[in-house]
């Protein structure tokens, strides 16, 4: 895995930042005062965690006027998965070759007098 | 660098015994797995697996039920992945879970389970992001 995607998998590591990220996906673009609405953390907590969100690529800010709206990017998370999504693949084919393998060779054995 | 790992299960019909020589024997192990060839002297071997990539197998370990061995593409050393077949029985039929966990470099005594809690819940949020179609392009 590449260190980006340690990045990433260590901004998602905490849980009020996994919650904050979906809060802006679902929302769209919002500010930080808005996320704090209705959560027991402050702005500027959940400033500090948008800061990390956005140093792993996850959001980003657009400051119009006075204000800063984020956004949210999920293509850091899409590249984060390659090994796993790759990997995993990649098992599935060698397994189902295994499974024709040992088949084979089990009804082989089943044959032999 | 964080860990990261897979983990795959598949029944087959075959007994357990038959799913361990699968694991061991050079010639199946090239039938499903990729050309595989022994070192000469010791546990060691090369894979050339389907995506066309040659891996260095190495720190081969066997028990009763487990396969376990350490690779890496022999063109990037570091990738170092350990993999790890567990081989039981499920109502009549072999059951084999693979995983490859792929250790972490910057903590290499990394727990496992630590790992796999921390990895579960970005995934968690992967998924529920991924689900949302308002997503931001760039």
């Amino acid at each position: 895995m590449t260190d980006r995607a340690d990045v990433v998998f260590g901004a998602l590591a905490d849980g009020t930042r996994r919650d904050l990220l979906r809060a802006v996906v679902e929302r769209g673009p919002c500010t930080a005062t808005q996320l704090a609405a209705g959560r027991t953390i402050s702005r500027q907590a959940v400033t500090k965690h948008l800061g990390v969100l956005a140093a792993a690529g996850l959001v980003r800010g657009e400051r119009t006027g006075r204000e800063v709206r984020y956004v949210a990017d999920t293509a850091p998370l899409r590249a984060a998965t390659g090994w796993i999504e790759s990997t995993g693949a990649a098992w599935d084919r060698r397994l189902a070759r295994l499974d024709d393998a040992v088949g084979s060779a089990s009804r082989r054995a089943a044959r032999q007098p | 660098m964080a860990d990261e790992q897979i983990d795959r299960s598949v029944l087959l019909d075959a007994d357990a015994d038959d799913v361990l020589a699968a694991l061991d024997d050079p010639d199946t192990l090239s039938a499903w797995l990729g050309e595989w060839t022994p070192d000469a002297d010791g546990d060691g071997a090369t894979v050339i697996t389907d995506d066309g990539v040659a891996r260095r197998v190495t720190e081969r370990h066997a028990t009763a039920a487990t396969r376990r061995w350490t690779w890496s593409p022999t063109h990037d050393p570091a990738a170092t992945s350990v993999v790890t077949f567990t081989v039981s029985t499920d109502a009549g039929r072999t059951r084999l879970t693979v995983t490859e966990h792929r250790m972490s470099a910057t903590s290499p005594g990394a727990p496992v389970a630590t790992a796999s809690v921390r990895w579960a819940g970005a995934l968690c949020a992967l998924g529920a992001v991924l689900a949302v179609g308002s997503l931001v392009a760039v």
